[in-house]
């Protein structure tokens, strides 16, 4: 029950991850990482149901970027997801049990790293 | 003499040591569904099971008059010892003759289609010509003897006018017990039924067997087993429950969780004449009544039943709610309720074989999506 965040796209595992617990939680990529945000991240044992909704700010921190999306499986795991890929993808089946409910792309000056994720859980 | 044979086997098989004059009585035995290029040879078999009726066809006849009433009624089928004579099953008014104990022989008169009739491996079964009854009739055979005790000699003996017994000595009837035949295979195939409407646009993502689960939450699917050569009686019942019959449906939560809305319901449909789905009753009682109650009421039948078919419905829903009923009906339904049905069939051959159905283990993916055939 976890999201792996990384800035490799080749990464499997990595020190940098937040856990998912019962209800609703918020996790600061940017601050983790030391400025910069995500650029990519992977599921790992996710539970049916648990959305995530994942934001960029811009540089005045008041106009994001964001996409939101549902894990579909019992215990979904994912390949690495390039968050862009997933910005300009379609509201609809993104990979083998990850659903793209919704999205909001402020195309200005975009931004498309992680900068803060949050994770609804309600089980 | 004279004498007017109904087919051409008659000079061979016809007990000609009885004619004496054109008042004598002539018979022919023939057996339904063993057909023989050779006249003098009736060779027959069954299964030991009491599962079947081997017809032994009787024509009797008088060149120059009638065949007497009491003369038919006169028929009896004796042992090869030519005196014991063969039992008769009683025919009882809205039942099936039944030779009950194992071991033995009967006949009866009616042909009863409980009964498979007994045939040879080309299945060519005589259709009974009714427009030429009066020129026989049939003894159906019944047996319980196992296959191990060899072929058994039968004997035709009719009584005539004058009250002399003549036994057909030319034409012995000689009966094999085979093996039971081994159950039939069962296949089993899905239709996407209602609510599978999100299909991936080309392109999208690669396509994956598992998106019609994982991006329709709200389904309904039958899974159609058919039997190969039919059932009479399919019985369903819970992996755990002795007796023949039980609870008809699965219940799988996604998470076993008092907070889970996300639910697979099964129901079934065993016979034609159905018009709504069959749901376990006791999802509808009282205590289960509030969460699964309304959603299973009258659901019909999408399309037909094909011969041969039963079909397992399994409905998805994402708006079910656990909490809604008592804690003790919960429990059970996070238990037993999760588990395999064993159906039980019967056919005409006399086997009774099972097939379990069931989901894969709980806490994985697609765990209450696609059921699968279980060996039991």
């Amino acid at each position: 029950m976890r999201i792996y965040f990384s800035n490799d796209p080749d990464f499997t595992t990595s020190d940098w991850y937040h856990d998912i617990v019962t209800g609703s939680t918020e996790y600061n990529v940017k601050q983790a990482s030391g400025g910069k945000g995500a650029n990519y991240f992977r599921l790992y044992k996710v539970p049916s149901g648990c959305e995530f909704r994942l934001r960029s700010y811009m540089a005045d921190k008041l106009i994001t970027n964001s996409t939101l999306i549902r894990a579909t499986n019992f215990e979904t795991t994912t390949g690495v997801i390039d968050y862009f890929s997933l910005l300009m993808h379609p509201k609809r089946a993104f990979a083998p049990g990850v659903f793209k409910l919704h999205d909001y792309l402020f195309l200005v000056e975009p931004e498309y790293n992680i900068h803060k994720v949050e994770v609804t859980f309600n089980i | 003499m004279e004498n007017v044979s109904p087919t051409s086997l008659h000079n061979a098989s016809a007990e000609a040591h009885l004619l004496t004059n054109a008042q004598t009585l002539n018979c022919e035995i023939t057996l339904d569904g063993f057909p023989s290029t050779n006249a003098s040879e009736r060779r027959g078999s069954m299964y030991a099971n009491g599962a079947q009726q081997l017809a032994i066809r009787v024509k009797l006849w008088r060149a120059g008059g009638v065949v007497s009433p009491e003369e038919w009624d006169s028929l009896t089928l004796l042992y090869s010892d030519k005196k014991t004579e063969v039992e008769v099953l009683p025919i009882k008014d809205g039942e099936p003759p039944l030779l009950a104990v194992s071991g033995k022989w009967a006949y009866t008169s009616i042909r009863s289609a409980v009964y498979e009739q007994a045939h040879d491996g080309s299945s060519q079964v005589n259709a009974e010509a009714y427009s030429d009854a009066w020129t026989y009739r049939v003894l159906h055979l019944h047996s319980t003897v196992s296959e191990t005790t060899g072929n058994t000699d039968f004997y035709v003996c009719v009584t005539d006018n004058d009250g002399t017994k003549h036994i057909m000595n030319t034409q012995p009837i000689s009966i094999s017990i085979k093996n039971q035949p081994s159950p039939p295979p069962i296949g089993m195939m899905s239709k996407n039924i209602e609510g599978f409407d999100y299909t991936t646009d080309p392109g999208e993502s690669e396509f994956n067997e598992t998106y019609k689960y994982d991006y329709n939450p709200v389904t309904q699917e039958y899974f159609i087993l058919s039997i190969r050569g039919g059932f009479i009686t399919c019985d369903v019942k819970g992996r755990e429950e002795t007796g023949t019959q039980g609870r008809c449906s699965i219940v799988r939560f996604e998470r076993d969780h008092i907070t889970e809305r996300v639910c697979t319901v099964t129901g079934v449909v065993t016979s034609r004449n159905q018009k709504y789905i069959t749901f376990d009753p006791q999802l509808y009682n009282s205590d289960f009544n509030p969460a699964f109650g309304s959603r299973l009421v009258e659901l019909p039948i999408h399309g037909y039943l094909d011969d041969n078919t039963i079909v397992i419905s399994v409905h998805r829903f994402n708006d079910i709610s656990i909490s809604s009923i008592p804690e003790n009906c919960q429990k059970e339904i996070f238990g037993k309720w999760g588990d395999d049905l064993t159906l039980t069939f019967r056919n005409r051959q006399g086997n009774t074989f099972e097939q379990m159905v069931s989901f894969p283990e709980k806490k994985q993916n697609y765990h209450r999506n696609a059921l699968v055939r279980k060996n039991a």
